[in-house]
């Protein structure tokens, strides 16, 4: 039952995230990335990691793509003409392809994982992750805030019009 | 929060401090002159703080932060370069006196940023001190007053963030495979747990993609792009910032990553080898043709990126110690450069080497911190560039590694040709027409004189910072 579920949701991910590139349409490829992240969730439900799932439909399907669908609006761009591609970028392309192949075969035939073991948290409970927040995450938490009021400033900075209150003065 | 894990972590709460003054500074009407001295007060209190703390030693936040002597010597290196690069932009002519307090609160913050990296033993704290150095530097790109038919600060804001985003995607992916095999996030855990595993192939390519976000800020090869593009199109004192400080932090979280892997890890020496190459060919060939100062310290800022990798070739604590010295040493070089352009550029616009000439008639202070700088940045002894590569060299060559230190001395020759060329404009060059003399401010003297005494002080005697640093790195991963 759950191996149906895991092709199922990776067939999900897999099949949409194709769909983001070859969509032309940038509004459909948003959407499709939505799809995307929801397979990627039910993936995470499988594994039991229901906050990591929760986490990840709240914060990217809901804010993140809103927010690209919002700018893509916004912008209202037109699906432009397809344009064939250079020699260089397909040779490029095949190159890193060719190495991702080459990468992906040697860690099936020649790594031995001797994994450590399951993360140290084993139950990924919401108090779980709130103690480890509140403990040894506090600094990043408090960092972050720094941050966020820095990125705040900053589009506040860049998008005020300065010239016109400076040729008002 | 006890007394003690209190005076651990007093110089990020100064600097922590004075950026939240700053910020309400920025709440009010442009006060450009009150934000400068406030940051300038936050930048003494925090070398004073930084300085008390030298001998602390704590593990505070549950061990994602540890105190201990080589984070607390390098936290006085940023606080002397926060004192340093605020007293190099006083007057800055290219950022809009409205906007004035939010650049010196960036500046701050990036700092901070810095500041708390070098202490950082958990991937996910280092992470977001990482970003909290580069976020601020990103903004202050941009910030660069606009001029006719010149808008390449916007260009090079994107590329810097553009590159910046990619280096540190890159970084967190090489980040996950090293939690996928050890579990755990905790340096000091995940050194133990990979050592089983540190030659497999999961752990080889896990730090090497790990180590791409910390290229990115030092400009390594091929994550360099940015760096001439961004030199050019920033403000000439945002400039001088993102080609100093952020250096050192890089080398020293790359200091933390490389000692991960054992010293007989040929597939990490081989990477660094060739990486450290083409920096410096990239970086000293493409030199030779520039025109604009800026851009010039750009392309040597990138073989000089390579310099510093050559330490880490050896995988050994002398080799880093070495890189560490070196990266402290060209902090210092690059100051000195960038104080030259901040003076000769009145106006804020950016400065041909053409535009240097005849600069001993016009300063002479400028013009001796300029050859100090840029004899330094040479290699010529007694400056601190001279013993920096010696001392390199002096490394590799320790463990072996011949042709490596043959092609770093091939390119420290080329580079003198562009080094000197900027040298013969300053002090042979007549000036066009009638420039009128530089006068210069006291801050402006007192940097220039304490640069360059820095520079031949850590030139002439070398022994005692080299020293402190390799003691210092001697109890970098062990448990306290």
């Amino acid at each position: 039952m759950a191996a149906i579920f895991f092709y199922l949701f990776a067939g999900l991910t897999l099949g949409s995230a194709a769909l983001v590139v070859a969509n032309r349409n940038t509004v459909n490829g948003a959407l499709c990335l939505l799809l995307s992240l929801v397979g990627l969730a039910g993936l995470f439900v499988l594994l039991d990691a229901y906050l990591l799932a929760f986490v990840l439909l709240l914060v990217y399907a809901g804010a993140v793509v809103a927010l690209f669908l919002f700018i893509i609006m916004l912008l209202d761009t037109q699906p432009a003409a397809r344009k064939p591609f250079k020699p260089l970028t397909l040779a490029a392309a095949g190159l890193g392809g060719a190495l991702l192949v080459m990468g992906v075969l040697s860690f099936l035939t020649r790594a031995r994982l001797a994994l450590a073991g399951p993360a140290e948290t084993a139950v990924p409970s919401l108090k779980a992750y709130a103690e480890r927040l509140f403990t040894t995450y506090l600094l990043p938490v408090q960092v972050v805030g720094f941050l966020l009021l820095g990125a705040m400033l900053g589009v506040v900075v860049l998008s005020k019009k300065l010239d016109s209150a400076e040729k008002a003065r | 929060m006890t007394t003690s894990s209190f005076m651990a972590f007093l110089p990020e709460l100064v600097l922590l401090s004075g950026a939240l003054v700053l910020f309400v500074l920025t709440l009010g009407e442009s006060q450009g002159r009150q934000a400068r001295i406030a940051a300038l007060l936050t930048a003494l209190a925090t070398v004073a703080a930084a300085a008390l703390c030298l001998g602390q030693h704590a593990v505070l936040f549950s061990g994602a932060y540890r105190v201990d002597a080589f984070s607390q010597l390098l936290k006085l290196v940023f606080a002397s370069g926060l004192a340093f690069i605020l007293l190099l932009s006083g007057r800055l002519p290219d950022i809009r006196d409205q906007i004035k307090p939010e650049y010196f609160l960036f500046l701050t913050l990036s700092v901070s940023g810095l500041v708390m990296l070098v202490s950082c033993v958990d991937l996910i704290t280092l992470v977001i001190a990482l970003e909290l150095s580069s976020y601020p530097l990103y903004l202050m790109v941009p910030m660069r007053r606009e001029r006719e038919g010149q808008r390449s600060q916007m260009e090079s804001a994107i590329k810097y963030v553009m590159f910046g985003v990619a280096a540190t995607g890159i970084m967190l992916f090489g980040l996950s495979y090293l939690f996928g095999l050890t579990g755990t996030t905790s340096l000091p855990l995940l050194i133990v747990r990979l050592q089983p595993v540190i030659h497999s192939p999961p752990a080889v390519v896990g730090l090497a993609l790990a180590f791409c976000g910390l290229y990115y800020k030092l400009a390594v090869f091929p994550f360099h792009f940015w760096t001439p593009d961004v030199y050019q199109g920033a403000s000439n004192e945002t400039a001088g910032l993102i080609a100093s400080l952020p250096k050192i932090g890089a080398v020293a979280v790359l200091v933390r990553f490389v000692s991960l892997s054992p010293s007989d890890n040929q597939v990490i020496a081989l990477l660094l080898t060739g990486l450290a190459m083409a920096s410096m060919f990239y970086g000293n060939l493409i030199a030779l043709a520039q025109k604009d100062f800026k851009r010039l310290l750009g392309f040597s800022g990138i073989a000089h990126a390579g310099y510093a990798v050559v330490g880490f070739v050896s995988l050994s604590t002398a080799g880093y110690a070495a890189a560490l010295y070196y990266i402290v040493g060209y902090m210092l070089m690059i100051l000195a450069c960038f104080v030259v352009i901040c003076q000769v550029s009145r106006d804020g616009t950016n400065v041909a080497i053409a535009e240097l000439a005849g600069l001993h008639r016009r300063s002479p202070l400028l013009a001796l911190t300029l050859v100090v700088g840029v004899f330094g940045l040479a290699g010529i002894p007694p400056f601190v560039g001279f013993m920096g590569k010696l001392t390199l060299l002096t490394s590799a060559l320790a463990q072996g590694h011949l042709a490596l230190v043959i092609v770093a001395m091939i390119n420290a020759a080329i580079a003198i040709y562009y080094y000197l060329r900027v040298v013969r404009e300053a002090v042979f060059g007549d000036p066009a027409g009638n420039q009128p003399p530089i006068a210069l401010d006291w801050p402006t003297r007192m940097l220039c004189a304490l640069l360059i005494a820095a520079i031949v002080a850590f030139g002439v005697a070398p022994e005692p910072v080299i020293d402190a640093l390799a003691a210092s790195l001697g109890g970098l991963n062990l448990p306290l």
